[in-house]
């Protein structure tokens, strides 16, 4: 399931350039756009307002494949916290930090186009104590803050996005909680 | 704390003992008192790593009534990665009718050995397990006994299928001196607890530790159940290239990670991790933990190829990746111990 690519571009104030040599560098300047990832490691950009499909983890549960797409030159590596986060109640549902190395292609650093598990933020949403109503087909806001060496968000990007199910598995594990 | 003596002879093992080996001794519990689980000795031979999983059904000590256990005693011969016990619930491919029948220290059950079947290895087959007790400690003082807090209580079904998981590992990262052994006492409560324990297991499933990034680092969150809650105890569980684990008390709703002051948990200790218990750690209401594991990339002692081998995306940059292996693997798991339980029991992966 491929989403049409679709540019988001954002001016990005205040993210400081990185020490390491191999870091992204990220400042003011910078655009950025949300890349997500289905189970097939497929990769597309998102907008807001996004289906986005619900991955089997390989230990079970599902998880949403979030990643950056920054307009640096070359490749580079990045520190990113990308979070789920149910607008009624305003709890996160999924929340995950990890490093991601993006390649260089057409002018911006991004996962690549056929991404492992580990190209992307592994944003773990099912099964959550967090809300008590389905996870799949409702709207949830998309928080991803790239960071810096100290851990401290620099930059951040939200989209609203509808997790989506396609097997009965996916919609056992992401439904209401008794 | 109840230890027994530790003897330092060890009867029925045949005339090749090490006359250093001391191994470690549990009561043997009455139905009256509780449950009393022990596996067979096993060798571990040098370069090996063996995990185990051994099922049995908790039996009925109590007229058909529920047991509500409000101590628990874990004990395991040096050498242990770690033994977890958990419920069983959806069966996958890890089922314990298919397992060779195993006397259990009195309890009959079965046992599936990772060595004759992979299955045993494969964390989906348990995904929807909830945890009922680890340790792993096995060296120093190799048994966990812990006593819960007032009026809290783990349950146990009369029936309800538990499986004991060990692992061990006599390689390069971890030593077994000896033979592997693990026990448990489950201990009956007497004094009518109100509050029934939770658990929560929380994992960082793609995890990367490669040479051309050494010092990665990895944190979630996990939301517990409406309400409030207090943490009783927590271990962290991670492989020899695992620096740091921190746990810390979350307000469920900030994607920063909590100050230290709210950090409950600290250890560098990959080896033996240690089981924190009495903790008494009040989690924001609607609220959770995070966790965090720091890295350094090592070069393995036998090479890359193995570890390069297990890596999905094929990298060819020695990456350590999710995986049970300790030689050759690495994992990011909290183990965390809550009060009072809501619904189910909690996970996050």
């Amino acid at each position: 399931m491929l989403l049409g690519r679709a540019a988001v571009l954002v001016l990005l104030a205040g993210c400081p350039s990185n020490d390491d040599s191999d870091a992204c560098d990220v400042d003011a300047s910078t655009e950025m756009m949300l890349v997500y990832a289905n189970q097939l490691g497929v990769t597309a950009d998102f907008a807001d307002g996004a289906s986005l499909p619900l991955v089997a983890a390989p230990q079970g549960g599902h998880i949403l494949l979030v990643a950056p797409a920054i307009r640096v030159a070359g490749s580079c590596s990045v520190q990113i916290n990308a979070a789920l986060r149910d607008p009624a109640s305003g709890r996160v549902i999924g929340l995950e930090e990890r490093p991601l190395m993006l390649v260089a292609h057409d002018g911006w650093a991004r996962p690549p186009a056929a991404a492992g598990l580990s190209d992307l933020a592994n944003v773990a949403v099912c099964p959550t104590s967090a809300v008590t109503t389905p996870i799949f087909d409702h709207p949830y806001q998309l928080e991803l803050q790239i960071l810096d060496a100290d851990g401290h968000p620099v930059c951040e990007r939200t989209a609203m996005v509808v997790p989506t199910c396609d097997d009965e598995y996916c919609r056992t594990d992401c439904g209401a909680l008794p | 704390m109840r230890v027994l003596a530790m003897l330092a002879v060890l009867a029925g093992c045949g005339d090749n003992v090490d006359p250093t080996y001391e191994p470690w001794i549990l009561e043997d519990l009455t139905p009256a008192q509780g449950l009393s689980i022990r596996t067979p000795e096993f060798a571990v031979p040098a370069g090996a790593e063996i995990q185990d999983c051994y099922f049995f059904a908790v039996p009925d000590l109590a007229g058909g009534a529920d047991l509500m256990i409000d101590r628990v005693a874990l004990a395991l011969n040096a050498g242990s990665h770690h033994m977890n016990v958990f419920r069983v619930k959806t069966i996958v491919a890890l089922d314990p009718a298919a397992g060779e029948p195993v006397d259990l220290g009195g309890v009959s059950g079965t046992v599936i050995r990772g060595a004759d079947n992979i299955e045993c290895w494969k964390s989906a087959n348990w995904a929807t397990w909830p945890l009922v007790s680890n340790s792993q400690q096995s060296t120093g003082d190799p048994i966990v006994d812990w006593n819960l807090p007032a009026d809290v209580a783990t349950r146990l079904v009369p029936g309800e299928m538990l499986m004991l998981q060990i692992h061990y590992v006599n390689g390069t990262d971890q030593v077994t001196p000896f033979v592997g052994r693990g026990g448990i006492n489950f201990y009956r409560s007497a004094d009518g607890d109100t509050q029934e324990l939770g658990t929560l297991f929380a994992t960082q499933q793609s995890i990367r530790v490669c040479r051309s990034n050494p010092k990665p680092s990895y944190s979630g969150a996990c939301a517990m159940p409406a309400g409030t809650h207090t943490v009783a105890a927590a271990n962290g569980h991670f492989h020899s290239r695992g620096e740091r684990f921190r746990m810390f008390a979350w307000d469920g709703l900030s994607t920063t990670r909590p100050a230290d002051a709210a950090m409950f948990y600290d250890s560098t200790n990959w080896e033996e991790p240690e089981m924190e218990i009495d903790l008494d750690v009040a989690l924001p209401e609607a609220g959770g933990i995070w966790w965090t594991c720091d890295y350094q990339w090592s070069e393995p002692a036998g090479g890359c190829a193995a570890v390069d081998a297990r890596d999905p995306q094929q990298a060819n940059d020695c990456c350590y990746t999710f995986g049970p292996t300790v030689e050759s693997s690495e994992h990011c798991n909290a183990f965390v111990y809550y009060y009072p339980k809501v619904g189910g029991d909690v996970t996050c992966f």
